[in-house]
């Protein structure tokens, strides 16, 4: 019986070795780069044109850029398409159309 | 230096997501990470060594940007990897040694049926005193003498100093050794 069974027991037993193809499969099993706009991009663009219809209503500016901004809202939006982006494009409609009733 | 080419390759990556760097890193780290893994796993539970190892890199990569450089990034690699190894031997707890396996493994070679059966019973009885240990000190085990680690390497894996490492080694030894010879196995 040998002195020291730790080492006996644990040598007859062979390492487990890593295939060759460790890295290309890992390679292939990497998620995706996120295409497209980012959501960040998307806020930012429903808080410019918030901005934007804001100034339109609080100044007294042609005609023709409420119209543009109030063509653009509702598209602007939708493209967003999520809740709280299509209730910022919403409230620049309502800017717009107010700034229109006075 | 390794750690100043880790840190360049990380920067490189998250500007860019070339996948390519992210390669070049994992083919760094593979070899060791899968060493780690599979000590924590155990002879029993070897086969999910691989997976594991994948599941850490796959983790790493998602969670690079995170990456604050706090510590070394092989520090943090490796520690995630000690982490989730640990959960999936958690989750294979069931899957402990019998007999019949280990009795497989130490009489491989032996002429005499006597001592194939001495070893058997020998070997059965270690792997039983390995399991019962702390996951740190099994772990260390394994990479010492399942793994053929150095100390000096082994310590870089777990994070401790060589001499900490040198003594966690001695008290696991001295554990299994006084479980065995409770047993009457020495």
């Amino acid at each position: 019986m040998s002195n020291d069974p730790i080492q006996e027991t644990l040598a007859a037993r062979r390492p487990p070795r890593l295939s060759p193809y460790f890295s290309a499969r890992l390679m292939r099993n990497l998620p995706e780069p996120r295409r497209g706009v980012s959501s960040r991009t998307k806020t930012l663009a429903a808080v410019t044109l918030l901005t934007v219809s804001l100034l339109l209503a609080l100044a007294d500016w042609p005609q023709w850029l409420s119209t543009t901004a109030i063509l653009l809202s509702p598209v602007v939006a939708l493209a967003m398409l999520a809740p709280g982006r299509i209730a910022a494009g919403v409230a620049a409609i309502c800017v717009v159309l107010l700034r229109e009733e006075h | 230096m390794t750690v100043d080419l880790d840190r360049e390759l990380i920067a490189a990556l998250v500007r860019t997501g070339d996948a390519e760097l992210f390669r070049q890193l994992v083919e760094r780290y593979q070899e060791r990470v899968f060493r780690l893994v599979a000590s924590v796993l155990g002879p029993y539970s070897e086969a999910d060594a691989e997976e594991v190892t994948q599941e850490v890199f796959l983790r790493v990569y998602r969670q690079l940007k995170g990456f604050r450089g706090e510590s070394t990034f092989s520090t943090w690699l490796y520690r995630v990897a000690y982490r989730r190894a640990l959960d999936r031997k958690q989750l294979a707890r069931h899957r402990l040694p019998h007999s019949s396996d280990a009795a497989l493994a130490s009489v491989a070679g032996a002429d005499n049926p006597f001592e194939q059966a001495a070893r058997a019973q020998q070997s059965a009885r270690v792997a039983v005193c390995m399991e019962a240990l702390p996951d740190l000190y099994r772990t260390m085990l394994y990479l010492r003498y399942w793994m053929d680690c150095s100390v000096e390497e082994i310590a870089e894996l777990i994070g401790a100093p060589a001499g900490t490492v040198k003594s966690y080694l001695a008290r696991a030894r001295q554990r299994v050794e006084r479980e065995l010879e409770k047993a009457g196995h020495v």
